[in-house]
């Protein structure tokens, strides 16, 4: 069964507070700058 | 014939009471009142030396209460944490350390052998909180969330809850029983899991 897509912006509507934790905090944390150099 | 099933990991010591003779070797549990409350190498600052002593005296449920209210899951770390706290063992200056991550799964399981209740809050806050992922982490912050009052609602893009609990760690180390325990009595405690929803993905050409 393939994952059904929920879109960030429904989920912050619909919830008091979102809490990211393991691979979706990674993937949003910002980029680390000194990366790009 | 059918094979037979090995015992399940951690159950292999064939003498009762054994593990409670190991704790009488640590010398922070054994030791007069104020040595307590060294630190334990524990990132998650389980009272080591307390219900180590606990154990020695026999009293297994004020072990699993005292585990417990340091550790929502100690089931999960008795049976994978890589024990700092043993490496931390004074004991292991010249011996060897107090089993403790032994003495912390058999204090979980007694206590899962008498049954995981949900711990329901007195009151509920009102507040509605999304958790995006059922990792380890997700979890604990759901159960700790719903224990507060609030009506926690947690996101996982598989088809189970666990994470890297359930996809991650092989049979061997740790089987997936314990996580759909774990995951059955937070449902009894209000926690409501949504599978196979992937948060952050929007719709294709936006």
């Amino acid at each position: 069964m393939s994952a059904s897509n929920v879109p960030a912006d429904k989920l912050l509507k619909e919830h008091d507070a979102v809490v990211l934790t393991g691979g979706s905090r990674e993937a949003a944390r910002p980029a680390d700058p000194r990366a790009a150099s | 014939m059918a094979r037979i099933r090995p015992a399940a990991p951690g159950k292999g010591n064939p003498r009762p009471g054994a593990r409670a003779a190991w704790t009488a070797a640590c010398p922070i549990a054994t030791a007069p009142a104020g040595i307590t409350g060294a630190p334990t190498g524990c990132p998650v600052n389980n009272q080591i030396p307390d219900w180590n002593d606990l154990v020695y005296r026999g009293n297994w449920d004020e072990a699993a209460r005292n585990l417990h209210s340091t550790n929502n899951f100690p089931e999960f770390t008795g049976r994978v944490c890589p024990a700092p706290c043993e490496a931390s063992c004074t004991l292991n200056i010249d011996e060897n350390p107090v089993t403790i991550k032994t003495i912390e799964c058999e204090i979980a399981d007694r206590a899962i052998a008498q049954g995981l209740k949900p711990d329901k809050p007195q009151r509920k806050t009102g507040k509605k909180v999304a958790v995006v992922g059922s990792g380890p982490a997700g979890l604990a912050c759901a159960q700790q969330l719903a224990r507060a009052g609030h009506d926690v609602h947690v996101y996982e893009r598989w088809a189970k809850a666990g994470g890297l609990l359930r996809y991650g760690i092989p049979d061997f180390k740790m089987e997936k029983i314990h996580v759909d325990r774990r995951v059955e009595q937070m449902q009894g405690e209000g926690v409501t899991f949504h599978y196979n929803a992937h948060v952050g993905v929007e719709c294709a050409g936006r």
